[in-house]
């Protein structure tokens, strides 16, 4: 549309979508866990649904499964960059997912749940990051933003590695 | 079922499928809606970071009132008008916070622009997101709304608390700074 004013017509060209540096899901999503948490009040007299087998082993099987879950996105032949972002996120990954073992076991499900659903989570986020940059030339302008992506999933996995690490 | 496989599905359904607690429906929902949402609050806000977090409050408001989106209006519309009251909602309350302070003359704001922007002829994108940021904060909302997201006047009067009237004025405060600051 010409608005005969150069400015209302700049402004009506300017790009509707941008693209923030980094994936913010994964922060949203851990608000939502946060807001989900049920307010328990404690009681002395009851015992919780945590010391019911059907309880833990419910657990135990979320966190069996993410163990489990087969990481597709790795290939044999993959750009250096992404062979060692995808080590260091397994490393990461491994790491969080061996002091989770020990605290779900002993801890509520409650406080257990959202470390798991944040790791599925970042899974899924390392999976599209990791399966995007194999497939993109080395010198395509998106890569070094997945590339930043992809450090920064990593690091909110070694910090929620740090978080449950500091767990009781 | 993926993500990617859920960005197949429509709005309506993944909406309906989130207000059932569905997380990975509202995540295809996120992924459809972030690059439309991260722009609006980038143009609002005048910062890439203060985006980030408005973008990431406006996720998380629209969840927690997903219950009350009964479908009359599109689910982009809605979360678009929920992340414009939002920002609204944030500005008046850090205004309330710093009406001691003494604000900064905005056509000091844009001599300062001026300054510093190259003439042009025709008008560079770049150019005109930057002196759009460089706007006193009135003046930004209304053409970001007004001009960028195609919002009538009464509705932005609505939205912003303010007469239609002051509205136009802001409206065409805003074009002739920027015609000051780009010319």
């Amino acid at each position: 549309m010409n608005n005969q004013d150069p400015i209302l017509d700049a402004a009506e060209q300017l790009d509707r979508e941008q693209q923030p540096m980094r994936d913010l899901w994964p922060d949203i999503a851990a608000r939502l866990d946060e807001r989900a948490q049920p307010v328990v009040a404690p009681s002395r007299h009851r015992p919780s649904n945590w010391r019911r087998p059907r309880t833990w082993l419910a657990a135990a099987a979320v966190l069996t499964a993410i163990i489990l879950a087969p990481r597709g996105w790795q290939q044999d032949t993959l750009p250096a960059d992404v062979a060692s972002l995808d080590h260091d996120y397994a490393t990461a990954r491994a790491d969080l997912i061996s002091v989770m073992e020990n605290r779900c076991l002993t801890m509520p499900a409650t406080a257990c749940a959202p470390f798991l659903n944040g790791l599925a989570i970042l899974d899924r986020t390392a999976e599209g990051l990791s399966t995007a940059l194999a497939a993109m030339p080395a010198d395509a302008p998106e890569r070094p933003t997945l590339v930043a992506n992809y450090r920064s999933t990593l690091d909110r996995t070694r910090s929620l590695h740090s978080r449950a690490a500091r767990l009781r | 079922m993926a993500v990617a496989q859920r960005k197949q599905q429509s709005d309506t359904e993944l909406v309906s499928a989130a207000q059932r607690g569905d997380r990975l429906a509202f995540e295809a929902l996120y992924r459809s809606y972030v690059g439309r949402i991260f722009a609006l609050c980038v143009r609002l806000t005048a910062s890439r970071d203060d985006a980030e977090s408005l973008t990431q409050d406006a996720f998380v408001h629209a969840w927690n009132k997903l219950d009350r989106f009964a479908g009359q209006s599109a689910f982009g519309t809605w979360l678009h008008r929920l992340t414009v009251n939002l920002m609204l909602d944030r500005r008046r309350a850090d205004q309330r916070r710093r009406k001691h302070e003494t604000p900064m003359d905005p056509d000091e704001q844009a001599m300062a622009l001026r300054a510093t922007a190259a003439p042009a002829r025709v008008i560079d994108r770049l150019e005109l997101e930057r002196a759009i940021a460089g706007l006193p904060e009135g003046a930004r909302t209304v053409f970001v709304l007004q001009e960028i997201e195609g919002y009538p006047v009464r509705e932005i009067a609505g939205m912003m608390g303010i007469a239609e009237g002051t509205v136009k004025a802001q409206g065409f405060r805003a074009r002739r700074l920027l015609r000051e600051v780009l010319s």
